[in-house]
Formats: C-alpha cells, structure tokens, sequence
C-alpha cells in the first residue's frame, strides 16, 4: 500500500471517527488515553490505557525501568544471535543513561525547581504528554530506540512497529512486557501497535498525541504532515539524508594494516551492514591530500579499499538481486556520464564492491547513491571545496585522520544548512539522543517558565 | 548512410532455422556482433559511452531501457514504440523500431514459427480480445504480440470479447469452418489459462481442436497457482483436444527472435539469437565453449538478439534464471543450444531506514 492512502482518506469521515472514539470512551481525559479499540489497531505489547501525565526528563522511574531491561537482555544467552538488540541494551545500561542526565542536566539553565528561589527567574523542564512513533520499516530495533528517547524526555508512546515481523522484534518485545510488568509508571507510558498503512488509524493518533516521531523517509514523512493535529503538536521528522566520508589520504598510506582492517570494519559497519539504505551511511568518499606525491594516494586507496573488500567478502551476504542493481545503477552512471573508465583503459564490474571514481564532481552529489556496496570517491585538495555542495539533506560525515573540532568549526563557520554529525568511521549508524541535529530530549520535552 | 547498411540480413535469413552447430553459429555470432556492435557505437551516444567504459559487447540490463531513451536511428526514423506491459505506476520500456528493424521482426517470427508449424498459413485463433491492439497507437507487449501472429495466419479470429469473456460462439463456428484442416492458436500462457481453459471447464466444455497451440509470456503468474508447464499442457489436451503445445520464451526488447519450446520440452536458440548464461553473483559469463561444460549452470539469461538496428538492444543481460540444457543433441533433431527457464530473480531483501510503507 502506498503512503498516499494515508493522506487520501477522507478527511470528514476521519474526523468522524474520532469524534465517535472519544465520546464512547469515557476513559480517554486529560489524564489518560485509551487506544480506540474495533478501529484495526493490533497491540502487540505494553498497556492499551496511556497515561498522559507527563513525567520529568531523565526520571528515576524511566532510568530505573531502563536498567533492569537492559540487565534482562544481557543476561538472556538468546539475546546474543541479535547484534542490534545487544547494542540497544548497551545503550540502556544505568551507569551510561546516568551520565546522559548528567551531561544533559549541566546544560540546563537550572537543574531543580527549588533553586528558584535562588535567582527568581528559574526553567523546569517536562514532557509533552503523549507521542505517536512512527517507526521505520525496515532498521528492526530503531524503534526500541525511539520510544527510549521519548520516554526519557517524560512521555508515553504509542509506537506503530515495522509491518514485517523480525525475529529479534517479537523477542524484544516479549522481554519489554516481562519487565514492566514491575514498572506501573512506564507500562503505562508504553504501547506498541501494528495497523495497516492505509488505514485511519494514524489520522485517529496524530489528533490525540501532543508529538509525532516520523521516522521512514521523505514519502512517510509527507504523507504523515498531510493529516490533521493538535495545533500544539510537535513533530519530529527524519526524512531521506544524505552521508558523506572523508578521509586524510596521508593517515591511512601511513596506517598499518591492523589499522588499516579496523578502519574497514568501521566502514563496513557504516554501509554494507545495512545495505548502505541508511541515511547515516556514506555514499560519497573524499580522500584529502596537499601532497603531490601520487603514488601515496595510490597506496592509500588500494590499502583502504582492499581491506573493504576482505572484510565484506567474509561478512557481507551478496544476494544476486543486488548485483543486478549495482550492474544497473553502474550502466546509467556511465549513460549519464558521472563515471568514466580511465584513459585506454575498461572498467571492470565488481559485484561485490563497486567504487567509481568521479572526476569531475556533479552538481548535486546526492544523486549520488549506493546500494548494497557501491561507492564513488573523489580528491580534494581543501575542505573548504566542499562548502557548496552541502546541502540541508546533508547529514553525517564521516572521518578518519582529520580533525573532528576543525570539521565542526568549518560546518559552523561556513553557516552550513548541511550536517549534523561528525563522526568516526565505524559510529555513522550509532544512532543517539541527539540525532539528526535534534536534541530529542529538548525536542520531546517543553520548559515551564518562571519569573 | 549508418552502419546497419553493411549488414546483410538475407544471408542470415537464408539459413535453414537450427541448422548450424554451435561452433558455426559461434563463428557467424562473431562477425555479425562485430558489425551490429559498430552500428550501434557509432549511431547511439550512451551505447558508446557504455562501450567506451565497460569495453566491446557490454550486456545491457533490461531495466535501462525504462530509465533511459535508448535509440540508434533519428527521432523522426520511428515508425513504432513498443512499450512493457509493466504494471501501473512502474515505468516502462520502451523500444524504438524503424522500418526496417520492424519489418526484420516479422520476418524472423513467421521463420522461427514456421520451423513449428509448417511453411503454410493456418487459420489463427487468438485466445484475447481484439480490444488490444484496437489502439494501434499503444503497443504493447501484449498488443504487438498478438499482431507479430496475426501476419502468420488466415481467418484470424479472436476467442474473447472485450471484456475478456469467452466467446463461445465464435470458438466453435471457427472449429466448424475449419474442421478439415489444422489450426493454429496463439495467446499469453496465463491469458489462456484463466481466460479460455478455466471458462471451458466450468461451462462442461470439451472442445475437440485438431491444431498447435503457441502461447508466451511468463510462468509466475500460474507458478504462483502451482501450474507446471507439464500439468498446462495436460489439461489443455483434455479440455481442447489440442496435442501440439509449444512454449516460447521472449520479451518485448527483442521482439521476433524468439525462443520456441520443442516436442521434447527444451527450448530452442535460432541462428536469430544466442543465449548465455551469467553468474548472478559476478556477472560474468560461464564461457567455456566445451559443449558439456555449458550445461548444468543455473544463472542469469544473456539474451543476443542480432535483429535490432534501431536501439542498442543486441545483447541484454535479462533478469531471468535459466540453464543451458545441451548444444546440438536435442532427440527433437534441432541443432544449436537448448535451455530451460526458471523464471524470475527473486527479489533482495534489502535493509535501510528508508521506506516504512512496504515497497513493490
């Protein structure tokens, strides 16, 4: 089903809909929530009655909640046949969601309200209520991430899963429901539901909630900002990005070859693990040099690249369709004249890593794109050189021997619309609370203000 | 004038169909290749530029004939676009012929069939509806397959109405006026399936047809219902009398070269065509040209077709499975290489965080 059959409904009818489902529920009020039943909702975990009383960010009860799951799943000897579900209970361990309230709270203008007094012009922050994710299709436990983060700002969630049904999903969510049943505050914080995309349902939700949480891409993003929302509501959005990788072409000539297979292991992480269909993983490569010395940047290359493909031929599942796209996306390249063979010379198709290189940079590089292994690389001779091409889809750079602070200032300097994260080869998928140049915390959370 | 000049396409037509060994055939592919390859380098810019970067003879995927305009001859030299019958809202194909590219597909057709069916016209039953190729403006896959047929039959009837309902009446007059004589049937594999078989067997009808059925166009839809080519051709038989049933495989990009399925159920490559076997997983071909060592491959199908002057569609690499079954030795008699065809590559299952409504 399309996502415009979100949008396309009728919007009376819709509007109908809901007026009938909350008259008939006389438990949906200003301090809770009650999912509408008979309207193709599918709740899969957590409680059907939300409350909606927001709670502060970074809670006790939510931190304390979190431990205990993420303890739960390192624990479980299953857990260990699902890296993601591994990483997210790594992310949930107290001692490190502590640290985050702390870094967090350091940046707030007051960390209690009592110490008003103090100054006589003091900010608390709170909630918002109630969140609708929508979570993305295809990346299974983005949406375990989601509603953590909506939580630790102090908010319940109704979180719509990703349609198909992963293993580690079913698994996740079968430990979460395990877990709160200890833990009445944020059981009734949380409620995870599938229902059919062109239904009414996410017209019915987006009325009731006081944010939205669009993960899935431009066309999700578009077709959800159609339907109708409390005028207060806010929406976070992730639509398609863009990500870019840059590397000093000296640093890795001059690595040895340990570095030089965990630096490809990064960058196999930051791509092939999720067939490079993440908005964080790199398309684009640029080898910076001021050298002259062209068999450096030579070496360099051959050492990176070839480390790439040893990695991936171990550890990346080649599946024929993907070769057939690559050799496709190849054919209209050099149509489309973005890649060309070197002088008297063939190029030749390699179906597990495809790398072009681009003489000549077109003007918009997000046309630019991989799938599943296939890379264009380019040489420049000063960052600065990029600065034009940088637009608001920018979103992760990737780096390895350069200077992250310099990277920062030069996004700053420049007055980029463009990136919003500098990271190591190896992180661009570490997905965080601050993400796409969102603080979500802030974002899902509202600051009461006194004077 | 262009390059297509220096190709004499009557020595090819010349040829008695299935008459060469492959290492002839190897030989004639060769030097016509050459010169087909030149043509087009010289006369259709983005086949240059995929020669001048992947080097001579690059397969050219199926799908870039959706994305691109891909022509050898001038705009104005168009005298038909085919199209795919690619379903809605997917972009389609789209094939550039000429005069005498079309002309040459015709000609190949009523060659290759009538190694199948004998040199005389027969009278034709089309199992569609004449609504299809109603709008000659349009042709389709479907609508110029139905047409390539209707030049090598008389009497052409059609066996359904406009709303793809059987006309019965007709059928059987059609049977009654040719009663002494063999007839021929053409039509798409599931069309005749769902749209003539299944209406027969629940009106309780038995036909009684002396003739040869030819039908094309795909197996997934009917492999999706669990219908073998082997269980098709049975109850055929026992709804339609019909003994003589032949497959063929062939898509709107080479259109007249087709490949016919024999009495032994192998399909068969004409001196038109080739056929090639490329592993999915690298993409290169498995070319040992030690007879045995071509069989027993599964991999993607690599379609030559040397009729197209007009786009640059001599070679493509089709997103289908197949196999080569034996070169020169099929009991029906036929030389060259048969195959088999296994249908479509299955789809990836590809991760990413785009796209949280379900694609395709």
């Amino acid at each position: 089903m399309s996502a415009d059959n979100v949008a396309n409904n009728d919007v009376n009818n819709v509007e109908n809909n809901i007026e009938n489902n909350i008259e008939n529920n006389v438990e949906n009020n200003l301090m809770s929530f009650k999912l509408p039943q008979d309207i193709g909702i599918k709740v899969i975990g957590g409680s059907t009655l939300l409350a909606r009383k927001a709670l502060l960010p970074y809670s006790d009860e939510a931190i304390n909640f979190l431990n205990e799951l993420s303890a739960t799943l390192l624990r479980d000897i299953d857990a260990r046949q699902f890296a993601d579900v591994i990483a997210f209970a790594y992310w949930c361990r107290g001692a490190h969601l502590k640290s985050l309230r702390d870094e967090w709270q350091a940046t707030q203008p007051t960390q209690q309200m009592q110490s008003a007094k103090a100054t006589g012009q003091m900010q608390a922050r709170i909630g918002r209520g109630l969140v609708l994710h929508i979570a993305p299709g295809n990346v299974p436990i983005n949406f375990a991430f989601s509603w953590v983060f909506a939580l630790l700002a102090g908010n319940s969630s109704i979180v719509r899963l990703p349609s198909r049904e992963f293993a580690q999903v079913t698994w996740l969510l079968d430990k979460i429901d395990k877990v709160l049943l200890n833990h009445a505050k944020i059981k009734e914080r949380s409620c995870f539901v599938r229902y059919a995309t062109d239904s009414n349902v996410s017209a019915i939700l987006s009325l009731a909630c006081n944010a939205r949480i669009i993960w899935g891409g431009d066309r999700t993003v578009a077709a959800l900002s159609l339907l109708p929302k409390q005028p207060r509501c806010v929406d976070v959005v992730f639509p398609d990005r863009y990500s870019i990788a840059l590397l000093d072409a000296t640093a890795v000539a001059n690595s040895t070859d340990e570095q030089l297979k965990r630096l490809a292991q990064g960058f196999y992480n930051d791509t092939y693990l999720m067939d490079q269909n993440a908005c964080s993983s790199p398309h684009m490569l640029f080898w910076y040099t001021t050298s002259d010395d062209a068999s450096m940047l030579a070496k360099a290359k051959a050492g990176f690249w070839q480390a790439v493909k040893a990695y991936a031929s171990q550890h990346y599942n080649l599946q024929a369709q993907v070769v057939v796209d690559k050799y496709v996306h190849l054919c209209e390249d050099i149509i489309d004249g973005h890649v060309k063979a070197p002088k008297n010379e063939t190029l030749s198709f390699d179906a597990l890593m495809q790398v072009n290189e681009l003489v000549v940079l077109p003007n918009s590089l997000t046309e630019l794109r991989g799938l599943g292994g296939y890379f264009y690389q380019h040489e420049i001779r000063d960052i600065a050189k990029l600065a034009p091409f940088i637009t608001e889809s920018y979103q992760t750079l990737v780096y390895y021997g350069i200077d992250k602070l310099a990277l920062q200032q030069f996004v700053v300097e420049n007055g980029l619309s463009g990136i919003d994260r500098i990271v190591p080869f190896g992180q661009a998928l570490d997905i965080d609370i601050v993400w796409d140049g969102y603080d979500l915390v802030s974002m899902l959370s509202r600051i009461v203000d006194i004077r | 004038m262009t390059g297509a000049n220096l190709l004499d396409y009557n020595e090819l037509f010349c040829i008695e169909p299935y008459s060469l060994e492959v290492s002839a055939k190897e030989a004639l592919l060769a030097q016509w290749l050459k010169k087909l390859g030149e043509h087009h380098e010289k006369n259709c810019g983005p086949y240059a530029r995929l020669v001048k970067a992947l080097g001579a003879d690059p397969a050219l995927p199926v799908r870039l004939f959706k994305s691109h305009e891909l022509r050898s001859i001038p705009k104005e030299d168009v005298v038909k676009t085919m199209t795919s019958s690619g379903t809605t809202g997917q972009a389609v194909s789209r094939i550039y012929l000429d005069k005498a590219t079309s002309a040459r597909q015709s000609k190949a057709l009523a060659q290759i069939v009538s190694a199948f069916t004998g040199k005389s016209r027969l009278p034709l039953l089309v199992i569609d509806s004449s609504a299809v190729i109603k709008n000659r403006a349009m042709f389709s896959a479907r609508g110029a397959g139905i047409l390539g047929f209707s030049f090598l039959g008389r009497d052409v009837t059609y066996a359904l109405d406009d709303d793809m309902q059987l006309n019965l009446q007709a059928v059987k007059e059609f049977c009654e006026r040719h009663s002494d004589n063999a007839i021929m049937l053409f039509g798409f594999t599931y069309m005749i399936w769902l749209y003539f078989i299944q209406a027969l067997r629940e009106r309780n009808e038995q036909l009684n047809i002396n003739g040869v059925l030819i039908h094309g166009g795909g197996w997934k839809k009917l492999q999706d219902q669990q219908v073998s080519n082997d269980s098709f051709k049975q109850i055929v038989h026992e709804t339609t009398g019909i003994t003589r049933i032949h497959n063929y495989y062939g898509m709107v990009e080479q259109t007249g070269s087709i490949y016919m399925e024999c009495e032994c159920g192998h399909l068969h490559v004409s001196e038109l065509s080739d056929i090639q076997i490329v592993n999915p997983l690298t993409l290169e071909i498995n070319n040992n040209v030690e007879k045995s060592s071509l069989a027993g491959n599964r991999g993607l199908i690599r379609c030559t077709s040397l009729l197209p002057t007009s786009y640059p569609g001599h070679i493509l690499l089709t997103e289908d499975v197949g196999e080569i079954l034996g070169v020169d030795d099929c009991p029906c008699g036929r030389k060259g290489k048969y195959f088999a065809v296994y249908g479509r590559l299955e789809g990836a299952e590809v991760r990413g965080c785009s796209d949280t409504h379900e694609r395709r």
